[in-house]
């Protein structure tokens, strides 16, 4: 399957949350929600122009293929833009579809850490309205 | 009204020594806050007492060594991870060692740093996060073999480094941890 297109500045993407302790009571992201898988890459999903009916099937995916069943806690956004102004770049694969991934983690378990929390800081509240 | 935040006592545990091995039983530690070690039950020990009365006792010895709160939150994330795991999830469960590790980070504290939010990463090590606003956070992943990786950020400062736990907790750390507010009075004034 071809890359996707180039991720643009204003586009959001999303970090779908798979355990009840990746984010506050507040729904505010916690680092660990950032946190790098082994292959050093932090996975998400375009959303900008899906409804709500698409978001909750892309949820559906993320729940079965990380919890193996469907959890549907929602996401955290966070802008395109916001993400490489911090020097993370953009691999948008688009496998499965929509998938972006995100990279730039750094060579070490201390930076994996220190980079999830910069993430976790410019990432909105945890949302599940397209459940509702 | 005046707002007086507690007064700081002096902390010295971090700087003791510890040791870790790995234990045969999960979610149990034996751990003696006089002489600052884990022990594994390597052998089996004929104990007087019945396994539920042991259970008890552990849990009671755990609750003081660690926070309450802590301990409960530890807990709740040890079986959800376990449950995915036994699932299929992608995720491996809590690391035993890194449980042990946390509890002797936890019991290395001083009283007045507040709690702080539990979590794992996705390679089971255990997390513990502090939070005051989204511009003020500290993070700190403790893996099996007792290196702890943590990460703080505060305005525009951003400090990351790891240390492994049998040398105690850096002065660096413990400063980052009391920029976290604890515990304040409220004086009613006249």
């Amino acid at each position: 399957m071809p890359p996707g297109k180039p991720v643009a500045r204003k586009e959001t993407l999303a970090r779908f949350s798979v355990f009840s302790h990746e984010v506050l009571k507040d729904g505010t992201p916690k680092v660990d929600l950032f946190m790098p898988d082994p292959s050093h890459t932090v996975s998400v999903f375009r959303i900008d122009g899906l409804s709500n009916a698409l978001i909750k099937k892309v949820n559906n995916t993320v729940d079965m293929a990380r919890r193996k069943k469907l959890v549907n806690y929602g996401y955290c956004p966070v802008n395109a833009g916001s993400v490489m102004d911090n020097g993370f770049p953009l691999d948008p694969n688009d496998e499965p579809k929509h998938h972006v991934n995100i990279e730039g983690f750094g060579p070490d378990a201390s930076t994996y850490r220190a980079k999830a929390l910069l993430l976790s800081q410019i990432a909105g509240k945890l949302t599940d309205a397209h459940f509702k | 009204m005046e707002l007086a935040v507690l007064p700081r006592k002096p902390h010295t545990a971090g700087s003791r020594p510890v040791q870790v091995s790995e234990r045969s039983s999960p979610l149990v530690v034996s751990f003696d806050p006089d002489r600052y070690y884990l022990q594994s039950e390597t052998k089996p020990i004929t104990s007087p007492f019945s396994k539920a009365d042991t259970e008890q006792f552990m849990s009671v010895t755990l609750s003081k060594v660690m926070r309450p709160k802590v301990k409960e939150a530890l807990a709740a994330v040890i079986t959800e991870r376990q449950e995915a795991w036994e699932e299929g999830a992608n995720y491996p469960p809590v690391s035993d060692l890194s449980v042990a590790w946390a509890c002797h980070f936890i019991g290395s504290l001083p009283n007045d740093i507040p709690d702080p939010e539990v979590g794992a990463g996705p390679s089971g090590e255990v997390s513990f996060d502090w939070y005051d606003g989204p511009d003020h956070i500290l993070s700190i992943g403790i893996q099996p073999d007792g290196t702890m990786n943590y990460a703080y950020a505060s305005g525009n400062d951003r400090v990351h480094a790891s240390r492994n736990l049998e040398k105690g907790l850096p002065s660096s750390l413990l400063g980052m941890l009391y920029t976290f507010k604890i515990e304040v009075l409220e004086h009613a004034a006249g």
